[in-house]
Parts: structure tokens; sequence; C-alpha cells
């Protein structure tokens, strides 16, 4: 009775793999089908102290998640999910941490923070990412008030770049790419609210900084995620003004000495520098 | 897809060791339709009598992979369904302010090539108002883009110099006469060297350096020594094109 009723199940199982196979296969060639782009989402963890279990859908899609910790970008379709937030290794029947219902609008590129809100309870914040290229030589610079704490500035150098920033708000701005001393005060100036970090913020980088933790538990500090690859090379490297006759012997000697030099350099450098030398006549 | 497959069904037998391997020998001992046994039954056969009850047909369809949540029959249908159900572990990276800490870098000061009588000495650089390379009207002092990497670390690394500059030959006003072959050096602020042979020499039309790879902060490790070069255009005052010395480490 037993065997019958599992080779039962393993004929359904046999069933639901063709069943699958159809749909997907259908659904590759009905390339017309409008379905939203998925969001491709990095999840932050700033939830400081809290090894944590992340839960999607009812799903434990990051287990033992360590704060001040990211993933990478993560394609999650696009609508409504729930998120629940267990401490690491708690029962999924465990009534969660936090419990937060996240919309991901469609081809939505973005953060998905995990943090103290003004209130200091834990709270979900999605912003989204700018990750558009910065101009050579420099870096953007994405703070993001993800803590519980009042609002405040944030000094580079001890100048203010950023005058006020709101509890569960972000601010940007291209800075020189470079190293700084970072402080952050409350509005009036004085004491630093977190200890005065330095960083270097990369040519070329868009550098997301998580203000984390709680002013009143004397926990306030920074997360930070930095992305590369962002770079834009510089536009032209102009090195004469023809006030000399240099190159010796003029123009034409030089283009005929690199054809003699990609000569002995082999085959691939001749067509370059014959490609050059059509160019330039 | 195989090999996380399994991995899922055997983390999925360790966890609900009784049942799941319960199940397994079921199938195993009771080849329907002549497959070969599945994956878990070799693993995990403990005696029937432990077996729970099964129930068949009371499963979700095949998305839910997850440990120690799963009823136990799903065990089975991720076996039996493998390459539709795993999901791919989330890679996650420290995302503490550490990871901006700045990193001390050997900068380059100066480059000596034999070959040409070239000894220059070497400054970091960004760019000017114009988006350029900026380069001091010094002829005779070389620039080192300082946001790209060092000349021998991984990228491509760019040094440059004048051909002419308010009348005085420029330190680089030879370049295009490198030889291929040659190996020249460069010295860095730790008083270290490094020795470089060239590989290439090309003329490339401007504004080619801005998307050409000459400012590539990764891949294969190169430094480029750049300068003009080409016909000069008298409207704009600037050559047309720039010479290209690409080397690498020696």
């Amino acid at each position: 009775m037993a065997s019958s009723s599992i080779g039962q199940f393993r004929s359904w199982l046999v069933a639901l793999g063709v069943v699958v196979a159809v749909v997907g296969g259908s659904s590759a060639v009905d390339a017309q089908a409008p379905e939203p782009a998925p969001g491709t989402i990095r999840v932050v963890h700033g939830l400081r102290g809290l090894v944590a279990d992340i839960y999607l859908d009812g799903t434990l899609v990051l287990p033992t998640f360590q704060p001040e910790r990211a993933t990478d970008p993560l394609s999650i379709p696009a609508g409504d999910h729930l998120v629940e937030i267990r401490s690491a290794g708690a029962a999924s029947t465990e009534t969660p941490l936090l419990t937060q219902t996240v919309t991901v609008p469609a081809g939505f590129q973005g953060s998905l923070v995990a943090h103290l809100g003004a209130d200091g309870n834990p709270t979900l914040t999605a912003y989204a990412d700018d990750l558009t290229a910065v101009p050579a030589g420099e870096s953007r610079l994405v703070v993001r008030h993800t803590a519980a704490a009042e609002d405040v500035a944030v000094l580079l150098n001890q100048q203010a770049t950023f005058d006020d920033v709101e509890a569960e708000t972000e601010a940007s701005s291209i800075v020189g790419a470079g190293p700084y001393e970072v402080s952050v005060t409350g509005l009036a100036g004085g004491a630093p609210l977190a200890a005065p970090q330095n960083v270097q913020y990369a040519d070329g980088t868009a550098n997301f900084m998580y203000l984390i933790g709680s002013q009143a538990d004397g926990t306030l500090g920074w997360a930070a995620v930095s992305i590369g690859n962002l770079q834009t090379a510089p536009a032209m490297i102009q090195t004469g003004d023809g006030s000399t006759t240099s190159p010796p012997g003029g123009h034409a000697t030089t283009i005929a000495l690199i054809a003699v030099t990609a000569a002995i350099a082999g085959a691939g450098a001749l067509v370059v520098s014959r490609r050059r030398l059509a160019t330039v006549r | 897809m195989r090999r996380p497959a399994v991995a899922v069904a055997l983390g999925m037998a360790l966890i609900g060791a009784t049942a799941i391997g319960a199940v397994a020998a079921g199938i195993g001992g009771a080849p329907a339709d002549g497959e070969p046994p599945t994956a878990p039954s070799s693993v995990a056969a403990p005696p029937a009598t432990t077996a729970p009850p099964v129930r068949v047909g009371t499963t979700t369809p095949p998305v839910t992979t997850t440990p120690g949540t799963a009823p136990s029959t799903t065990a089975t249908t991720i076996a039996a369904t493998a390459t539709t159900t795993t999901i791919a572990p989330i890679v996650t990276h420290a995302a503490t302010i550490d990871l901006l800490a700045p990193v001390a870098i050997a900068a380059p000061v100066a480059v000596q090539v034999p070959a040409l009588d070239i000894d220059g000495p070497v400054t970091p650089t960004g760019v000017n108002e114009l988006g350029e390379l900026a380069v001091p009207p010094d002829a005779r002092t070389l620039v080192w883009w300082q946001f790209g990497p060092t000349p021998g670390a991984p990228g491509s690394a760019v040094i440059a110099g004048h051909l002419n500059w308010r009348g005085v030959e420029g330190v680089f006003s030879d370049l295009a006469d490198m030889p291929v072959g040659a190996t020249f050096t460069v010295t860095y602020d730790d008083d270290s060297q490094r020795a470089f042979v060239v590989r290439t020499v090309e003329l490339v039309d401007k504004p080619a350096v801005a998307v050409d790879g000459t400012f590539a902060k990764d891949g294969e490790t190169v430094l480029r020594l750049v300068t003009c070069g080409g016909e000069f255009d008298s409207s704009t005052r600037h050559y047309r094109s720039n010479v290209i010395v690409t080397a690498v480490p020696a």
C-alpha cells in the first residue's frame, strides 16, 4: 500500500516536472509578455549587534546575516514582498523582530536597509542608488541617515558638506577623490556625535555612508558600501604647443620611426601604425 | 546545476533525517518506472519503523528549499526536480567604514629612459577645469594620473609629459623614438625602483585616450607613457595625436 502511494507520488512529480518545463518553455517563447523587470537590490544590515535571519515571503533567504554587512545586488521580482527579520537560528514560527511589506517597483535599482528608525525601533528603508558615472577625479558621496539620532550635519575635513541630513533621509554630493576626515555633528555643531573617521573616496566610486546605531545608547556609528567602476577617464592629454620643432625632423619622421618600431615589434603593432599612418596623411 | 541540487537534498536529509530517509528509501526500493534511486536514498536510510506517515499529495510545488521549514515530503520533491529548486547562496560583504580606509601606495617620483636620455621628475596630477589630464606649464616635469594604478600595479598606469612647451623641448620630446624592447626605470617615493620593458609604440588620434582603456583601473598591468605627436593643428594650438608607449614590468 505504502509503495503504491509512493509510486503515485512519483508519477505526480514527473507530471509536475513536465508542467514546469512547458510553462518555462512557453514563457521563454512568449517574449512579448509584459512582465515587469525585477528589482536589483542590495540588502544592507545596519542593526548593530543583531545576527539576523532574513525571510522573504516566508522563505529564509539570508541566514545568519552578520550586522554591518551587505549583499551583492539581488534580483527580486517587482511587486509586494513580505520581509521578516528574526534573530539567527530562531524558529520560523517565532514572532519576528520586524515584519514589513516592501514594494519593489519594476526595474528598481537600490538598497534595502535594515536599521533603527528615528524612534529607535527596527525598520526597513529602501533607497534608489545613483550609480551613474562620476566626473574624472571625483567620487559620489551619499549619506543616509539610518540611525536613531537627531538630524545631523556631515563634515569633510571640518567643512560642512551636508548641513542638515534629516532622520531617514539621504543627501548626495560629488566630492573630489581622495582622503577625508568625516565627522558628524548635530545641526548646531559642537562635539562629534560619532567618532570621526578617516576615509578614502576613490575616483569613480559611489560611496553610500549609513549612519547607524542609537544616539541615546551611545552606539552611533557608520556603515559603508562603496561601488566602483563609475569613473570617467580624463577627456584629453594635451602636452604640446608646437613651440619647438620637435619631434626632431618633423612629424613625418616621427611617423616613419613609429612604423619602423612597429615592424620590429611584430605584425599586430604594424597594422596599427600603418592604419595610423594612413589616417594622419 | 547538479552539484548544488544534491547539496540541498543532502542538507534536507540531514535536517529531517528520519522522515526524508524513509521517503527516499521507499522510492529507492520501489522504482515504479525504472528510474535509478534518487541521491538521498544512499545517504540516509533509517529503519522503516521510525518513518512517520507520509502525506502524499499535500505538498506544495517545489519552491520552498528552506531547511527546517519545509514539510518532510518537500525534500523528495527537490531531489526529483533538482534543477528547478535551488536558491544560490547569497554572498555578503563587509559594510563597515573600514573598507574606506585610506590605502598607502608607492607613488612614482621619477622616470629614467637610458635609450632616450630621459630622466624626469614625476608629480601626481588630476584633471584641469576642462576635464583633461592636468599637465603643469613645465616642459621638463612628468605627471602621473594619481587616480589610476601606480606603475606596476594591476591596471593601466599613466605618466605623461610635454613634447614641447613655451619654446622648451619637452621631457618626452623623443618619446616616439622609443625602441620596442627597450627597458626603463621608474623610481618610487619609498626609494624603490622597478624596471619596465616597452611592448608597443603607437600614434593614436585624439581623444582616443578617453575611451581606449589608457586609463583602465584594472586588468593587465601596464604602464603607458604618453605625449603628443602627429600634426600640429594651428587653429586649436594642439597636436592632433598622442604618442603612447605601452610597457610591462620587466
